[in-house]
């Protein structure tokens, strides 16, 4: 009786919460402009093809980590007027982070038009994935960016207290990204930049190679798409649970270390399976055929 | 008095992300391959970010009663956001030590660093802490032209060889907005003081 009450609280906080996100300025803008890159990336796809879920990851995943920050501490400037709810702050945290559907439905929203719309220069394009492995790529890119972002933010809100920490987790995740992909490049076989590469919560497994006077062509990176799905959504599992965490007490706050130790062990193990398992080299793949790198 | 309304500076966060930047700058330096102008240009955000928090004023009340000029705080708190700069510089000056001297590096460092401050400043008449909307804002958008192609494309902030030439030119025109913005905002009035 009372675990159904909370969970009625909890949904029309969730609406409130969902019309607040939906409604901030950083969302509207972010949204706006990924509609339109997204647009224009899926029409110049063409050799190109996982390039447009980029726009997701950062309209919907880096704008919603300073939406989710903002909205978790607006939230909290406004405790004393919100109190009167009869809701507990885990519970309007929780509401905060159901909000975080919106984003990542459009994620989805982006990962299906990338999926079905462009028109591939040919098969090799996609690299040496197979459709399902394809699939598993452009919503870890885009539906996982766009959900994790928002949870990073709300996360990051309640824990760090210094002044300027909303641009911290930003920056951070873009430097992950930009550091495990970038230098993965380089280094396609190596152990060390996979690990790197793939325990970001972000990854490319291609890259699309334009040395001039060549055709173009598409390198596919190690790892195993499908672990990999599995390790960003329990990374944002992670993060709703770390949010919850903060200021909880009594049989919630053991409820959700026990649930922490759980999602931590999970993550751990999909990491280690987006790792070892799939491709063992890197190949290219060009109109010319397929070979190892 | 300059020590004084130094003092009121926001110091962790402006050294926090000036120090955040400052590491960005070295591993760039340190990495020199693959995607490391980017993690270079990236740490020129962070200057942007860290200059945007010199304008922060916890104790607003009380220096709004102060006997100084607007244009004295705001030089002042220039003063104080030349610490991000000065690093984001001495990463610069370690980079060209290991590669070529390039001056739009310069040009883009710099850009970054006067786009966070005017726009705090503007931002300032109406908010007493203007850096968390002020840095997130302009590191969302330096973000935004650094890693979608689309944007970069057409707000060439960041160019490549080819569009170098693009690249001084908008940073020209943001430099000069910036000044604008600045001389709209820095007249002899007081600050409002309005609810944040």
């Amino acid at each position: 009786m009372t675990t159904t009450m909370a969970g009625s609280r909890v949904g029309a906080l969730a609406k409130v919460e969902v019309r607040r996100y939906a409604t901030h300025p950083v969302f509207l803008v972010g949204a706006a402009l990924w509609a339109v890159t997204t647009a224009i990336g899926v029409h110049n796809a063409k050799d190109d093809v996982y390039a447009p879920p980029m726009s997701a990851a950062v309209f919907l995943g880096l704008f919603g980590v300073v939406v989710g920050f903002r909205l978790t501490r607006s939230l909290e400037r406004a405790a004393e007027a919100v109190d009167v709810v009869p809701a507990s702050l885990q519970e309007r945290v929780g509401a905060l982070l159901l909000a975080a559907l919106l984003p990542g439905a459009l994620g989805l929203v982006s990962a299906v038009v990338c999926l079905t719309v462009p028109d591939a220069a040919g098969d090799w394009a996609y690299g040496t994935w197979s459709g399902g492995e394809r699939a598993a790529i452009v919503v870890a890119m885009a539906a996982g960016s766009a959900l994790g972002g928002p949870l990073l933010g709300v996360m990051s809100a309640r824990w760090l207290r210094f002044p300027g920490a909303v641009v911290v987790p930003v920056v951070a995740v873009s430097a992950w990204g930009i550091v495990g992909n970038g230098w993965t490049a380089n280094n396609q076989d190596s152990l060390g930049w996979l690990l790197v590469r793939l325990f970001s919560p972000f990854a490319f497994f291609t890259t699309l190679d334009t040395d001039p006077g060549k055709p173009h062509a598409v390198e596919s990176w190690r790892g195993n798409p499908w672990f990999f799905l599995l390790w960003v959504l329990l990374l944002c599992a992670f993060a709703a649970v770390v949010a919850l965490l903060k200021d909880a007490e009594g049989a919630t706050a053991a409820s959700l270390r026990r649930a922490l130790v759980v999602v931590v062990v999970l993550a751990l193990a999909s990491f280690a399976l987006a790792v070892v398992t799939g491709p063992d080299h890197a190949s290219i793949s060009s109109s010319t055929g397929t070979s190892r790198l | 008095m300059a020590p004084v309304l130094l003092r009121a500076v926001s110091w962790r966060a402006l050294l926090g992300l000036t120090a955040a930047g400052g590491a960005t700058g070295a591993l760039a330096v340190l990495l020199r391959s693959g995607p490391s102008l980017l993690v270079l240009q990236l740490s020129m955000v962070l200057v942007g970010a860290a200059a945007a928090c010199a304008l922060d004023e916890p104790a607003a009340a009380v220096v709004a009663a102060c006997p100084v000029r607007r244009s004295t705080q705001v030089l002042l708190r220039a003063v104080a956001a030349l610490v991000a700069v000065a690093v984001g510089v001495a990463d610069l000056l370690a980079w060209w030590a290991r590669s070529s001297v390039d001056r739009v590096l310069l040009l883009e460092l710099v850009g970054c660093w006067v786009l966070g401050f005017a726009l705090a400043v503007l931002a300032r008449a109406r908010l007493d802490e203007p850096a968390e909307t002020v840095a997130s804002g302009v590191a969302l958008a330096l973000l935004s032209t650094l890693l979608i192609a689309p944007i970069g494309r057409h707000l060439v902030l960041f160019p490549g060889d080819d569009q170098l030439t693009r690249g001084v030119r908008t940073w020209w025109l943001v430099l000069a907005g910036c000044a604008v913005g600045l001389l709209i905002a820095v007249p002899e009035r007081r600050w409002a003081r309005k609810g944040r």
